[in-house]
């Protein structure tokens, strides 16, 4: 995917930093459902801090030496793959974990990463930032939200200190 | 609840509410909400008086925010970042707390304990008893009055509870009703005192009433030993704080006036934590007094405080020193505390309460005062080096005070033990962390508070916010911290059940907690189940036992079966009986036990059912004459049955020794008793009232401990109360005629 010509290099880091911060929230929510649904014995949080470190240091946008273009899905992929056989590797003769639990990482994390450019995340980021801004602002959405939390509260109080109310 | 949640939304829909200044446009939402809810009620077809309650609180609680958004967060900027402050404060009080929000038992012994005493109080109220002095109820049969007299605040405040929830919930579910409640009302009365304090950093006040009541010395009380009546204090020690703070910012009545009501409240409610807290705060009158002048205009502020001071904390205090259960008792020195010991439990507790909590937040070490609070009071102590002012100063030293007294090593620590007078450390007791560092949290972050405050004004915007971020950080380390106390209350779970099943009389436990401050346990004395209705006994002038409930449903009652202890399997480790007992629900059973010589001498006696878990250690279980085998012990045990349905109950003895398992053990009668058969058939227990069938004119014998000031008739004519010399506690009536007759003893005074 092009990126408009002409961009200043630091809008480009920056469009990049937003890439590697996604890529690495997307790992980190896979590493927490993997932590959750995976057989025993799951994933220790240091084994998921280790790949999370992983991911962050093969995904840097500064050490990428290209400065003109998005890079493209098959340009990152070779870093993906590096990150899934690093991890691999440091869970399998630290952790002890099995081989396939990096798999079956990988096998949600690739395809999650490769699909979340399609998405306009800045534009989706600023437009949820004016509507959020404005519901709060204009309309104080924030006092429904206390009521919410003020009938949630008292409707959870009754339902559990007296059960079948 | 999903019901009531989607006809409030659809409410708001309809009749749209945007502003805080709506006031007006409130009504007629609560209103289609609460005819929603009624129609939906009457659907169902099962209105209830709990589906009131919760009516009125839905429409309190949402007339409660609206006003108080109206009364301090009006503006649109600050009103709203104001609003989410007490948004997020409420979920982190339900992210905290939530752990209390279910029926059952949550706790161990303690908790049984405070939840008996309470449903106890709830009985007495129900019956139209205020004040309580004493225990009334077949829950405290006995007439307890520790802690009920020592620590009210726990038990009034237990009462309004079950007041403010309609009387719909069962004791322990107004136990957990009232530990939540204190805990939301903490994080609001912190915050909100803070905020006075630090009007321009709101956010800070924020995040530093979290960190004082998520501090693990502060959130332990309630989650690591059930420390309930200590909990209730959470509440009042930031008010007194600001009192404090306040006292040297402005001169006057109120600030006093404020101090003086919190520290009373404080002897309501725990008087080891009232004591210090008294104590510091005295000496940081005394520094204020003698700093500032002229002294003499502050004098009557002074004597104003310190009138409502023993106004408010006068009960607590003097219904135990000055007027304890029976002429002599010293009920200030039940129990003992030596700076030896003092420091060898803070030595056991460390170097745990210096390292993260545990996994599940119930260990010693796991009292301590966490990261985040020891990383603000070196803030706070740096920043109290370069103020010269004793009001900045005051709270910092006090909090160094404490760290010195509970981190100091061995020697130094038990030196300066040894400087707290006796009278403070026996108040205190020998687990002291129990108590300060949840005082000292509280000195740390008001201490800070007050040097922010004075800062304020000149405080650069960059060091604002990152002041900000640090305590950020800390309540993120709170946090994290404090879910161990969730994931504890996790691992001890009990069924929803577990609440109503504790207060049934085949299972209320009065063990030796519920005799202290009296001069001695009584003989018949047995830690755990008992049965109140047939420790009643009839002597006469001599002596001499002339009648025993026990004994008269044994011979008066009907054998229902007899069943010798057997060991069946190899595997199992244990005496059991061929059959299960078939308990009747309403119908009362005595279990009679004729031990072999040659039995084991030692091992556990356990009754099992579906609502039923009754265990008693072998030879003996209490006193001298509870129940056991050999010498005076009873060889009963009652076995009522108030469920609706008919339960099977296994009886089993496991032995301590496996060899012993090959041995005879001994058999049991099952039998069946009227109570109305009995020679003492009790009617009522608030008050004691009994119809006694006597042989012959003598004095009977209740589980009620003897006081002074009970009042007793027989037949409607005064009778003597006497509490014999050699059995203490009993407390017996003299009757005059041969045959049947009554015996009342309500109390007084």
């Amino acid at each position: 995917m092009k990126l408009p010509a002409g961009l200043a290099p630091h809008l480009l880091r920056s469009i990049r930093l937003v890439a590697t911060q996604l890529d690495t929230l997307l790992l980190w929510a896979t590493l927490t459902a993997a932590d959750r649904f995976m057989p025993a014995p799951g994933l220790p949080w240091l084994a998921q801090l280790g790949a999370l470190v992983i991911c962050v240091l093969l995904q840097s946008p500064n050490a990428d030496p290209d400065q003109q273009a998005w890079r493209s899905q098959a340009r990152r992929l070779p870093r993906r793959l590096a990150v899934v056989a690093l991890a691999a590797g440091l869970w399998y003769l630290v952790f002890s974990l099995p081989a396939t639990a990096a798999l079956r990482v990988a096998a949600v994390w690739l395809p999650l990463t490769t699909l979340a450019p399609l998405v306009a995340w800045r534009v989706c980021a600023v437009r949820s930032t004016v509507w959020v801004r404005s519901q709060f602002q204009e309309h104080r959405i924030d006092i429904p939200v206390g009521e919410a939390l003020v009938f949630g509260g008292i409707l959870a109080a009754s339902d559990t200190l007296a059960p079948g109310l | 609840m999903l019901a009531t949640a989607a006809i409030w939304i659809a409410a708001r829909g309809l009749l749209r509410l945007p502003s805080t200044r709506s006031g007006a446009s409130l009504f007629p939402v609560l209103v289609v909400t609460m005819l929603g809810l009624a129609v939906w009620l009457q659907t169902a077809g099962q209105v209830q008086r709990g589906h009131l309650v919760v009516a009125v609180w839905l429409v309190g609680g949402v007339a409660l925010y609206r006003f108080l958004l109206a009364r301090f967060a009006t503006d649109a900027e600050g009103g709203l970042v104001e609003n989410f402050r007490w948004i997020t404060l409420g979920a982190v009080g339900l992210v905290l707390f939530r752990p209390f929000l279910q029926a059952g038992v949550h706790g161990t012994g303690d908790a049984l304990w405070y939840g008996t005493m309470l449903a106890d109080l709830m009985a007495q109220l129900h019956a139209e008893v205020f004040p309580v002095w004493t225990g009334q109820s077949i829950y405290q049969f006995n007439g307890s009055i520790f802690p009920l007299r020592i620590a009210p605040l726990f038990h009034h405040a237990g009462a309004l509870t079950d007041l403010l929830t309609g009387r719909a919930l069962a004791p322990f579910s107004v136990l957990n009703a009232l530990l939540f409640g204190t805990g939301l009302l903490a994080l609001a009365t912190t915050y909100f005192s803070r905020r006075a304090l630090l009007p321009q950093l709101r956010g800070c006040a924020w995040a530093l009433a979290i960190l004082f009541v998520g501090c693990p010395g502060t959130l332990g009380l309630v989650f690591n030993t059930d420390l309930f009546m200590s909990w209730t204090t959470v509440p009042w020690w930031p008010v007194a704080l600001y009192g404090c703070i306040r006292s040297f910012q402005a001169s006057g009545y109120r600030p006093l006036l404020i101090l003086a009501g919190a520290l009373g409240l404080l002897w309501w409610g725990h008087a080891p934590i009232a004591l210090w807290t008294t104590v510091i705060m005295s000496l940081t009158q005394a520094a204020r007094l003698l700093t500032k002048r002229p002294a003499s205009a502050m004098i009557r502020p002074h004597l104003a405080a310190a009138m409502l001071f023993v106004f408010v904390a006068g009960y607590p205090i003097g219904s135990v020193l000055l007027y304890p259960p029976e002429p002599g008792v010293n009920a200030a020195g039940f129990q003992g505390a030596r700076a030896d010991v003092v420091v060898r439990f803070l030595r056991e507790a460390r170097p745990a309460s210096w390292l993260p909590m545990s996994a599940h937040g119930r260990a010693l070490g796991d009292f301590q005062l966490g990261y985040a609070l020891w990383s603000a009071l070196i803030v706070t102590l740096v920043l109290a080096a370069r103020s010269r002012s004793v009001a900045l100063t005051a709270l910092p030293l006090a909090a160094l005070g404490l760290a010195a007294l509970l981190n100091l090593p061995s020697g130094p620590a038990e030196a300066l033990w040894r400087l707290v007078p006796d009278f403070v450390r026996n108040t205190t007791g020998n687990w002291v962390m129990n108590r300060l560092y949840f005082v000292q949290s509280g000195l740390i972050v008001f201490g800070l508070a007050a040097l922010l405050a004075a800062r304020a004004a000149s405080l650069p915007r960059t060091a604002a916010r990152v002041a900000l971020a640090f305590a950020l950080c800390g309540v993120l380390w709170t946090r994290f911290e404090a879910r161990k106390f969730a994931a504890g209350s996790r691992a001890g779970l009990r069924p929803p059940t577990s609440g109503v099943l504790a207060v049934r009389p085949e299972n209320i436990q009065i063990t030796r907690f519920a005799y202290l401050v009296f001069p001695k346990l009584p003989a018949y004395f047995t830690h755990g189940v008992t049965a109140p209705a047939l420790e009643n006994r009839l002597f006469n002038d001599t002596g001499t036992l002339l009648a025993d409930n026990f004994v008269a449903a044994e011979t008066g009652g009907k054998v229902l079966a007899t069943h010798e202890f057997f060991h069946d399997r190899a595997d199992n480790d244990f005496l059991g009986l061929p059959l299960a007992l078939h308990l009747v629900p309403g119908r009362h059973y005595l279990l009679a036990f004729d031990f072999h010589a040659d039995a084991a001498p030692e091992g556990l006696m356990q009754i099992k059912g579906p609502a039923t878990l009754r265990e008693y250690a072998m030879p003996e279980y209490g006193e001298a004459a509870s129940f056991g085998r050999g010498g005076r012990h009873s060889r009963y045990l009652a076995l009522p049955h108030s469920a609706d349905t008919p339960h099977g109950v296994d009886v089993r003895y496991y032995p301590a020794a496996s060899a012993a398992l090959a041995r005879p053990f001994g058999r049991v009668r099952w039998i069946e008793y009227i109570p109305a058969n009995l020679p003492v058939d009790i009617e009522s227990w608030i008050p004691y009232r009994a119809r006694v069938d006597a042989p012959a004119a003598g004095w009977l014998e209740t589980p009620r401990m003897f006081q002074t000031n009970y009042e007793a008739t027989v037949d409607g004519r005064p009778a003597i109360v006497k509490n014999p010399p050699k059995v203490s506690s009993v407390s017996p009536f003299r009757r005059d005629a041969p045959r049947s007759n009554s015996a009342t003893m309500p109390r007084s005074g």
